[in-house]
């Protein structure tokens, strides 16, 4: 049986490419986007700056919070105490154990503003014996001895022009302070590391501005240069008493630098995860429509094959093993073509600096079977499923020479007609439901839409067709015609075309849409929301305490709150929960932000006591009133009551504590926004100009007005776009790609109509020229149904982020952008193949059979 | 009603075929399908054309019908000569002088017949005589059934609607290859007879292939070929007569 079966397939080889092709493109998207996703939790591999340290000890963030490692918090890291280094020191192979603590600090230049080395570099202070861990090497002067000396890294020299022996201003968590600059050192074959600008002070300044005495990041362990790794990590974990603590060793030590930006990586993983998730979907989609259509293809073999003798059964067997070679086949092409794909994709990601310098792919076992359990279950279940009504079929009517289309069963029409309710109903519910559900519903609508529509997709394309040759009365009437009769009467095959194009271009749309709805209705709260007269925006990573003493001084200035940004954990019966806090001064708040009531009493808002936005109101078990134990950033609990919660939070924090509550908690308490609030009378320039002269004192920053804030915020390119440009524009190239290899399969399948079509006397121009004519219906029909869908769902989001649809918002370059890409794609996918169909000799084109 | 579109009888010839050759492949693989064949068909005139497989009657069909390019040797359909000409003229006139019939599958299947048998006209951007059209469409028997479309309409009925289709922009020559093969006797001699009746009625000049001695006992005359050449003409025949002058060929 099976090498018959081979044999129809080779002889079908259009068909079968076909679909050979969909489950590879499938396979490749999904195995590239686990394998990548699974090996992210390998850890960020080994940055530069931890490479001359053999080993590195650390606290497990996991074991100390007694959670799994994927359910640790963003940035939560413990300190080592140093009697660990004790503890080792003395074990045989260890050089030496250098502690570690690195934290923000940056050089101004005179005038006060920011010495900045290059865009990927974050400025960073560390004591000095943390240069052995890369190492850096001093190329003039000498290391630090007086706590008031520094040393600079060359780039950081090259940038700011100074040199050894010059006094400079550095700013840091705490308060600014002069230095001099004692050397300049840098790695062996650079200017300084990629990630960051190094500055090194002495030991005992750098604990005092990290608040670090006695502690330590993590430990670099340098081993000698006989000593086996190995033997001497496991002598180390031995010594070592507390077993919260980690010896990590090659692609693993770079888990322990704080410096880089470790949530890059997490970050990354968050997004994968989702698109994976995504991806996949859309892959079924298309997976399971190309089977199906292909089968619809095959009606007259079909119909052969019943006459000679399969029985129902036996055909579904044989389509279902026809099935299964290609999903091997598929699996395989698309594993290998996977890999590539994750290394390029972690290659750009590193490029543009979402991934850490050192974070590899690694081969994933777990990512091969998921794919290759859903290659083929998928596979299996569409021909299974489609093949269902495709072999009760009486096999004279297949075999009639006119090809037939079967007719749509009640059972598509019932399930797609549900769908489309459904998605009618997600829009409805979207007006009534809180915020946040509202936004993640129009996913749901989209999806619930696209494949209503696609099940619907016949009876939708005939009344179409119709009503667009009616309105477009093509000057060619003879081809227009036949155009529009065919996309009539083979209405099932213009469905399953027209639905990759409408997926993809639901989705596309619903981002573009989305993000451009976000964006509108962040600026609209935020401007109704923020009531301060001036802004004052760091440009540095951020400002100490003092800085918002320094402007309080300023004549002309009634009140001042400096925002200081944070994450808080609330635990619950079953989960940990992460809020976005904000620490703000109670008492000048209320001159700077009016928040909209939504519950509790708001003026009671004071140390001891927390406002929540209605975002989070909905997902925590806490409401106004109660108290509850919430864990702050140095993973101490502190006790406090809800007092209030507010509605306009889009653009700013969920939860406002305290500064008094907060700042005791933060290891490097630096504020992101100063609002500053004016006297009656006061002059804003002339405040805002000596604002800005603070600079000169160590606290650099862009004073703006409120509008021009605002217009910032709009003006401003949200960082997360990114992930939702991953996420859907996978998918979108997915479908697109699906759209090609279908309209191939399916104007290659044709040619023994163009050929008659020839014979009786069309010219090959007129052929083509009906081929350009169901494009333009089936591109029309697809992009219709595409955008509507994408916009329908936009609904929801404006619903969701302002309680009614004045945020909604169409940007008109992209979305037409795409859905002229989407027509341009089927133009192109069926005139190419209907060419070369047409090259065919007409005489031995109608002779042939299949 | 009978017209007749047969102009006085010092007209050219319908299809004039002049030292026809056709090779396939080149060297030691080529093939002569055609090694030279020359035949005059007059208007009005109904021509068999039969032979073994491999004879080359399929060949000199389409040379003729202007669907494939002969190798060297002149066509001439009326005063125009076809082997010179290129596309789209060719086409352009295949389509206004000639009339195809095919074995099977003849007819689009997304389109009624009537919008089948109008087909080749639109094709041609004319303007539909519709008493000629009514005229063909009951010649045919097929008044009835023209919104049907060819899934609803048995093997006969559907080689009625195809022949319909060839006869409606009035061509010089029909061509009909094997139009009866895939019938059962009693349709291929409605058929046949309806093929008859258009040469006799409408004075229309019909060249058909067949291998069935039967078929070919309804035409004027019959043309024997064999290995490419052509070796024998029989007029007024017989189906027993042609019978035993295929079995000899075979021999």
């Amino acid at each position: 049986m099976l090498p018959t079966i081979v044999r129809m397939m080779l002889h079908r080889r259009a068909n079968v490419v076909g679909a050979l092709v969909a489950q590879t493109l499938a396979v490749t998207i999904v195995f590239s986007t686990l394998l990548v996703l699974l090996s992210t939790f390998n850890g960020p591999g080994v940055t530069h700056r931890l490479q001359a340290a053999d080993l590195v000890v650390r606290v497990d963030p996991a074991d100390r919070l007694g959670v799994a490692s994927d359910e640790v918090p963003f940035g939560i890291r413990f300190r080592l105490p140093l009697t660990i280094v004790d503890e080792i020191v003395d074990v045989p192979g260890v050089a030496a154990v250098v502690p570690d603590v690195t934290f923000f600090a940056q050089l101004l230049h005179a005038d006060g503003t920011p010495v900045e080395v290059s865009e990927d570099a974050t400025p960073r202070g560390q004591g000095w014996e943390s240069s052995a861990l890369t190492p850096f090497v001093l190329q003039e002067g000498d290391p630090p001895v007086a706590n008031d000396e520094i040393v600079i890294d060359r780039a950081i020299a090259t940038a700011s022009g100074f040199a050894v022996g010059d006094e400079v201003l550095v700013v840091s968590s705490v308060a600014p302070q002069h230095y001099r600059i004692s050397g300049i050192a840098a790695p062996p074959d650079a200017d300084g590391l990629e990630g960051q600008a190094s500055i090194f002070f002495t030991t005992l300044e750098a604990e005092r501005i990290a608040q670090s005495d006695g502690e330590a990041d993590l430990l670099g362990i340098v081993l000698t240069p006989d000593a086996d790794c190995d033997v001497v990590k496991r002598a180390i974990e031995e010594q070592i008493t507390d077993d919260t603590v980690d010896v990590l060793a090659d692609g693993a030590r770079g888990k322990a630098d704080v410096s880089i930006d470790g949530d890059a990586l997490t970050e990354l993983g968050v997004v994968l995860a989702v698109m994976s998730g995504f991806v996949g979907f859309v892959a079924i989609f298309v997976l399971a429509g190309t089977f199906s259509f292909s089968i619809q293809q095959r009606q007259r073999e079909i119909g052969l094959q019943r006459a000679i003798g399969f029985t129902p059964w036996q055909l579904r067997r044989a389509i279902a093993t026809e099935a299964f070679i290609i999903a091997l086949l598929g699996a395989a092409l698309g594993i290998l073509l996977g890999r590539l794909l994750a290394a390029a994709f972690v290659a750009v990601a590193i490029r543009i600096g979402r991934a850490p310098e050192g974070f590899e792919v690694s081969f994933q076992p777990l990512a091969m079977w998921i794919v290759l359990g859903v290659s083929f279950g998928i596979a299996l279940l569409a021909a299974w499923s489609a093949s269902g009504r495709a072999v009760k079929i009486r096999p004279i009517e297949a075999l009639r020479e006119s090809a037939v289309q079967p007719r749509i069963g009640v059972r598509r029409l019932l399930t797609g007609l549900l769908f489309m309710i459904g998605g009618g109903v997600s829009i409805a519910v979207s007006t009534s439901v809180p915020a946040v559900v509202a936004v993640s519903m129009s996913l749901l609508t989209t999806t619930c839409l696209t494949i209503g529509c696609a099940l619907l997709g016949p009876l939708l394309a005939a009344p179409f067709a119709r009503l667009l040759t009616q309105l477009l009365r093509p000057g060619q009437r003879v081809t227009g015609d036949l155009a529009a009769t065919n996309v009539r009467r083979f209405s099932a095959r213009v469905a399953s075309v027209a639905s990759p194009v409408l997926l993809a271009l639901g989705f596309a749309t619903l981002m573009f849409c989305f993000l451009e709805t976000e964006r509108v209705a962040t600026v609209q709260i935020s401007d109704e929301r923020l009531i301060a007269d001036l802004y004052v925006v760091p440009e540095v990573e951020g400002l100490p305490p003092g800085a918002a003493d320094a402007i309080a001084a300023i004549d002309g200035v009634e009140a001042v709150d400096a925002q200081f940004p944070s994450s808080v954990i609330l635990e619950t019966d079953d989960s940990r929960l992460d809020i976005v806090a904000l620490g703000v001064d109670p008492r000048s708040m209320p001159q700077t932000m009016a928040l909209r009531h939504d519950g509790g009493d708001l003026a009671e808002f004071g140390p001891g006591t927390i406002l929540l936005s209605d975002f989070v109101t909905i997902d925590l078990p806490v409401g106004v009133g109660d108290t509850a134990d919430f864990q702050m950033e140095d993973m101490r609990t502190k006790r406090l009551r809800v007092a209030g919660a507010f509605s306009n939070s889009l653009g700013t924090a969920d939860m406002l504590i305290s500064r008094d509550d907060l700042l005791p908690h933060l290891r490097e308490p630096l504020s992101n926004l100063l609002l500053v609030r004016l006297a009656d009378g006061a002059e804003p320039r002339t405040v805002a100009a000596q604002i800005d002269d603070l600079r000169t004192a160590g606290y650099p920053a862009q004073v703006l007005t409120h509008d021009e804030f605002v217009t910032g915020i709009d003006e401003a390119s949200t960082s997360d776009d990114w992930a939702i440009f991953l996420i859907i524009g996978g998918a979108a190239v997915f479908g697109a790609l699906a759209v090609v290899n279908t309209l191939t399969m399916s104007t290659l399948d044709r040619s023994r109509e163009f050929a008659l079509l020839r014979l009786i006397g069309a010219t090959p121009q007129q052929v083509m020229r009906m081929l350009a004519q169901e494009a333009l219906l089936i591109s029309a029909l697809g992009v219709a149904l595409g955008w509507g869908i994408g916009l329908l769902s936009t609904l929801s989001v404006s619903f969701g982020f302002v309680g009614d649809t004045s945020a909604f918002t169409v940007p008109l370059l992209p979305v037409l952008a795409v859905g002229a890409l989407a027509a341009l794609l089927v133009f192109v996918a069926t005139l190419v193949p209907g060419a070369l169909a047409l090259r065919r000799a007409p005489m031995t084109e109608i002779g042939a059979r299949e | 009603m009978a017209t007749s579109n047969v102009p006085p009888a010092t007209q050219l010839p319908a299809l004039t075929v002049t030292d026809l050759v056709r090779t396939y492949g080149r060297g030691r693989q080529a093939v002569q399908a055609l090694r030279g064949v020359s035949e005059t068909f007059p208007v009005g005139s109904f021509t068999a054309v039969m032979g073994p497989s491999g004879s080359g009657k399929s060949t000199l069909i389409q040379c003729a019908a202007g669907l494939d390019r002969p190798t060297s040797g002149k066509v001439l359909l009326g005063d125009v000569e076809l082997s010179r000409l290129r596309e789209p003229k060719l086409t352009k006139t295949r389509r206004e002088h000639i009339g195809f019939i095919f074995q099977a599958f003849n007819l689009l299947p997304a389109l009624t017949a009537r919008q089948n048998i109008l087909l080749p006209q639109r094709l041609a951007g004319g303007r539909v005589d519709r008493a000629w059209l009514e005229a063909i469409v009951e010649q045919v028997g097929m008044s009835a059934h023209l919104h049907h479309r060819p899934a609803e309409l048995s093997g006969g009925q559907q080689q009625r609607v195809a022949i319909a289709r060839a006869l409606l922009p009035r061509p010089r020559v029909v061509f009909a290859d094997e139009p009866t093969g895939a019938l059962d006797t009693r349709t291929a001699r409605d058929i046949l007879t309806l093929l008859r009746s258009t040469v006799d009625s409408f004075g229309q000049t019909l060249i058909m292939v067949t291998h069935d001695p039967v078929a070919a006992s309804y035409a004027d005359r019959v043309l024997f070929l064999a290995d490419g050449h052509i070796v024998d003409r029989m007029l007024q025949p017989t189906a027993d007569a042609v019978a035993a002058r295929l079995t000899r060929l075979e021999r």
